[in-house]
């Protein structure tokens, strides 16, 4: 009987780069720098290192297929490096497979390492699916665009729970006015500037009613983390203060949403499923008092919103009520974002993953500076890729080992 | 439906022959197992009940009626010409996908509104040399209309003293329209004496139920505040909700003031006004936490304007006015909209003061449906009265009269300084309604400030906006708009503010407030500041150099707004 990942893997070091406009770094730089970092923090060599898991989502685009960008980029001593690609929740996909791995007795140390450089490919947002997409997609969604997706979310929430437009739209300007707040605190964001209500509510439409400050933008960047078993990792000295994964869940669409009459569009139907299965398998039984922070894949404001009833965390058709009321704020109940989320800190979409498990993880080691939150026991990561009709959702607990 | 039939190469072929028929003629699957029709067609039934494999016969999804389930309007997305409007369709037999709307407008889509599939044109495009389809969803003629209809589906609403007239009459409309009812009746006589009794309520349900429609009774008394509390459990434990209240109850007992007896005054004040208060407050409770509500208050023309033999009944009537103003601050945030209605109508309460001719033209179906329009979720408005009535309707105001200003902490008025400004501050041209109590306030000191303030301020005090809009057909240059077919929107900021737009069309020129359908251009400033403009004391250009002045929509047809207008 499968008895979960909890408490089987300890994670020893975390390395993440500044994100943004990263014109003076290519691929291979951004991916040295977080290694860099994570190395020193786990104490170890690389040659310690047995086994590799490397996320990149747009592979076309200046990192390469295969695992070998990042094998000869970090110089590997030959080991095995595996590529993986889930769509935007690729990041976390790397990470579960190294955890995999050392939870399979397989190896003691393993690498994940989530990298993307976006902002020189001449373009803005992600480019449209091109022939990888498969042979179906240009008949399901010809013509879309991300926002345009999302955006979706919005009416049919709002006629769902009958929500005036308006106050949707102040909701959810509230989640970006919430999320740039915090990206003030975070030296390493990509966006660092606070934003009124006002001018969220003011600012362009992109795709209705979604406008600018609804939308996150994709940065280069890159994210890492070097995890372990927690028995070796006490004999590293790492007892003290260990940050453990309590859960690992991943679910995806198989097509329901899409072309069966039963989702009203308003919400994940994998985000509800899975988080259930990460709660459980982390032994909490009532998330909205045991989880202490979250970093939700807030592509779009409004799909913040709705996470927050997909979690289990608001009830249905309140969570834009729990918003406005400053519930997630960094000083309310449960603060997402805390680093600003996608919608600051940025969206390098193959080290995204790992950079919300890496916030999660300082604050559990107080090393958040001034974004440290009090005593948090467990971080909820949130990572979620493709669109509201068909997506993967990747959802990590982690928190400090209790044994 | 955007069908973008071939798009890359190397998919284009093995896609168009598999798909021929899904692209010209809106081809899928249905599920033979399961008879879940499907898009496209697939090797796995797509029911996640079901699953059979192989198990499709051709669909034609074309002629199958259909209703939007989620929409967007995206400024970047690619189409036959954006911005492209598009969103899930749902067909009503079964199936959905992503469709688009390109010839509707933003505001003409709406989720649920029932769309038809239409072939719209094949597209080559020889540079790539592939041909796509287009498919898309147009709204059923008549739908629009359709679903601007006020609906109450899903909604749940009390109505007290709902056993007969204008109670009856709201409970069975709002029944007719999805509502779910709990119709409160005591039962017992005009005055409210004598024993209750269940039948008025029964039979109001009876009739809604025969109908289709969903009510229940309750019996409880608004007088007390366990009577108000057990009216909204009916409604809870019924229908789990409680989104309309309509506070309709009401008793008379007319004496002239002298022989109105404690008894009489307080009776009626039981119902009315404490009724109001007793069966409000669980309601709003529910409401807030719900975000949404929508409350009336009933008051009457007797309370508004004064009617012989009725202190206790207008005094009630007006207590509910003062009522609505501090509730409709306290429920915006929750957008609980509270309004107030003054009905005209034939009822038992008025039945044997009207001649018969005119009681019979009083019927409360006329005042029905202002108060329908009230409750529904497309109301916006809050904390308005407005009578109706034999078919006519109007708004009713708490207006304030410009303020004067006396004296100072040097030299405070005398009742001769009163008497001598007597016509001035008795005078109700110019006068304003004014929103809550800061407001009064702002006005009464900022509008009082014009012995002492800057000569300039002093200007712009003393013509209002509203003013100048009812100046302008008389400032209108006919000769000047030949050809011209524009609306400007003036959207106004500050105490005399609001939003007023001004047409002209054929070189005729017509002012309103409100807001238009479709302005040409939209022009925002405060009030304090378009006086300026008006009276020459503001450049425009440095005006809106500076954002004093914004103006969206056809920035070059506002330069128009000189040509057309001279006003000094």
């Amino acid at each position: 009987m499968a008895t979960g990942i909890r408490d089987k893997v300890a994670i020893i070091g975390m390395g993440c780069t500044r994100f943004g406009e990263r014109w003076d770094a290519d691929a291979e730089t951004l991916m040295v720098e977080a290694f860099e970092e994570c190395l020193e923090d786990s104490g170890l060599e690389k040659k310690d290192i047995q086994a590799a898991w490397f996320g990149t989502c747009m592979e076309e685009i200046n990192v390469g297929k295969t695992g070998m960008p990042l094998s000869v980029t970090l110089r590997l001593p030959m080991i095995p490096v595996t590529r993986v690609e889930n769509y935007c929740a690729t990041g976390t996909e790397a990470f579960r497979g190294a955890c995999y791995a050392v939870a399979s007795g397989a190896y003691d140390i393993c690498l994940a390492l989530g990298v993307e450089k976006l902002k020189d490919t001449g373009y803005g947002g992600l480019p449209n699916p091109g022939s990888n997409a498969g042979t179906l997609v240009w008949q399901w969604w010809p013509n879309i665009s991300a926002p345009g997706c999302f955006a979706q979310l919005a009416s049919a929430y709002a006629a769902k729970y009958k929500i005036p437009d308006r106050d949707l739209k102040r909701a959810i300007a509230h989640v970006s006015v919430k999320s740039h707040a915090n990206g003030v605190l975070n030296p390493k964001a990509h966006l660092r500037k606070a934003v009124t209500e006002e001018q969220v509510m003011n600012a362009p439409i992109i795709a209705h009613p979604l406008g600018l400050f609804d939308c996150c933008g994709v940065s280069d960047g890159s994210a890492c983390a070097i995890v372990t078993t927690p028995e070796i990792a006490k004999k590293m000295g790492k007892g003290k203060n260990m940050v453990t994964v309590k859960a690992l869940q991943i679910a995806l669409s198989n097509g329901e949403e899409r072309g069966f009459n039963r989702w009203d569009g308003e919400h994940f139907m994998t985000t509800s499923k899975c988080s259930t299965l990460a709660y459980k398998e982390a032994g909490i039984d009532d998330p909205k008092k045991e989880i202490s922070m979250m970093e939700l894949h807030d592509c779009f404001s409004i799909t913040e919103l709705v996470t927050y009833e997909d979690l289990h965390i608001s009830e249905r058709g309140k969570a834009w009520r729990d918003a406005l009321d400053g519930m997630y704020d960094r000083d309310g109940k449960i603060p997402a974002q805390v680093d600003g989320g996608l919608k600051c800190f940025g969206h390098p979409i193959g080290a995204s993953g790992l950079r919300m498990i890496y916030e999660m993880y300082l604050q559990l080691l107080g090393r958040a500076g001034e974004r440290q939150l009090e005593n948090p026991r467990y971080g909820l990561t949130h990572n979620l890729g493709g669109f509201p009709f068909q997506n993967i959702c990747a959802i990590s607990i982690i928190g400090k080992y209790e044994n | 439906m955007g069908i973008r039939a071939e798009a890359p190469l190397q998919t284009a072929l093995t896609t168009l022959y598999r798909n021929r028929k899904m692209l010209l003629g809106l081809v899928g699957g249905v599920c033979r197992e399961c008879g879940t029709p499907q898009f496209p067609k697939s090797d796995v039934c797509v029911n996640p009940e079901c699953g059979a494999v192989h198990s499709q016969d051709d669909y034609e999804f074309a002629d199958q009626p259909a209703r939007v389930k989620t929409f967007t309007g995206d400024m970047l997305s690619v189409s036959v010409d954006p911005p492209n409007i598009y969103g899930m369709v749902e067909f009503e037999n079964g199936g959905r996908f992503m469709a688009d709307f390109t010839d509707c407008t933003l505001d003409e889509v709406k989720v649920g509104l029932p769309m038809q599939m239409t072939f719209r044109r094949r597209v080559v495009d020889m540079e790539r040399g592939f041909s796509s389809y287009f498919w898309k969803a147009k709204p059923v003629p008549g739908a629009a209309v359709e679903a601007d209809k006020v609906d109450f589906s899903g909604r749940v609403a009390i109505i007290t003293g709902a056993g007969g007239g204008l109670g009856r009459a709201y409970a069975l409309e709002l029944a007719r329209r999805g509502a779910k009812i709990v119709v409160n009746d005591l039962g017992s006589a005009r005055d409210g004496s004598g024993k209750g009794s269940a039948t008025p309520a029964e039979k109001v349900v009876k009739e809604i139920t025969d109908a289709g429609g969903e009510a229940v009774a309750n019996y409880d008394n608004v007088a007390t505040p366990e009577g108000g509390e057990n009216i909204v459990k009916t409604a809870l434990d019924a229908f789990g909700r409680v989104d309309i209240l309509i506070n309709n109850a009401g008793i008379l007992r007319d004496k002239s003031f002298l022989k109105m007896e404690p008894e009489n005054w307080n009776a009626v004040i039981a119902v009315h006004l404490k009724g109001a208060y007793n069966v409000t407050r669980p309601a709003f409770r529910v409401m807030k936490e719900n975000g949404f509500g929508r409350i009336i208050m009933t008051t009457s023309a007797a309370g508004l304007y004064g009617n012989f033999g009725q202190t206790n009944y207008s005094a009630a009537k007006m207590g509910l006015v003062g009522f609505m103003n501090v509730l409709k601050l306290e429920g915006a945030k929750y957008n609980i909209k509270v309004n107030t209605i003054a009905p005209l109508a034939a009822s038992r309460l008025t039945e044997d003061i009207m001649p018969p001719e005119i009681f019979e033209k009083m019927k409360p179906e006329y005042v029905v449906p202002m108060v329908a329009w009230l409750c529904s979720d497309q109301c916006e408005v809050s904390g308005q009265i407005f009578n109706a009535g034999m078919g006519y309707y109007s708004r009713a105001a708490i207006m304030t009269g410009r303020t004067v200003a006396l004296g100072d902490n040097d030299n405070l008025p005398t009742p001769e300084d009163i008497h001598k400004k007597w016509d001035d501050i008795n005078n109700m041209e110019g006068a304003k309604e004014l929103y809550d109590l800061n407001a009064a306030m702002m006005d009464l000191l900022t509008g009082g400030a014009s012995d002492t303030a800057e000569p300039e301020k002093a200007d712009t005090a003393d013509i209002s906006p509203k003013d100048v809009f009812e100046m302008m057909p008389q400032a209108f240059k006919p000769e000047a708009a030949a050809g011209v077919d524009v609306v400007f929107q003036y959207v106004l900021d500050g105490p005399r503010g609001g939003e007023w737009y001004v047409a002209v069309k054929d070189q005729k020129c017509e002012v309103r407030s409100g807001m238009a359908d479709k302005p040409t251009c939209t022009i925002k400033m405060t009030d304090d500041n378009f006086i300026r403009l008006i009276t020459g004391k503001l450049d425009p250009m440095q005006a809106f150099s500076s954002g004093d002045l914004v103006v969206e929509g056809d920035i070059m047809k506002s330069q128009l707004i000189e040509k057309l207008f001279t006003l000094k």
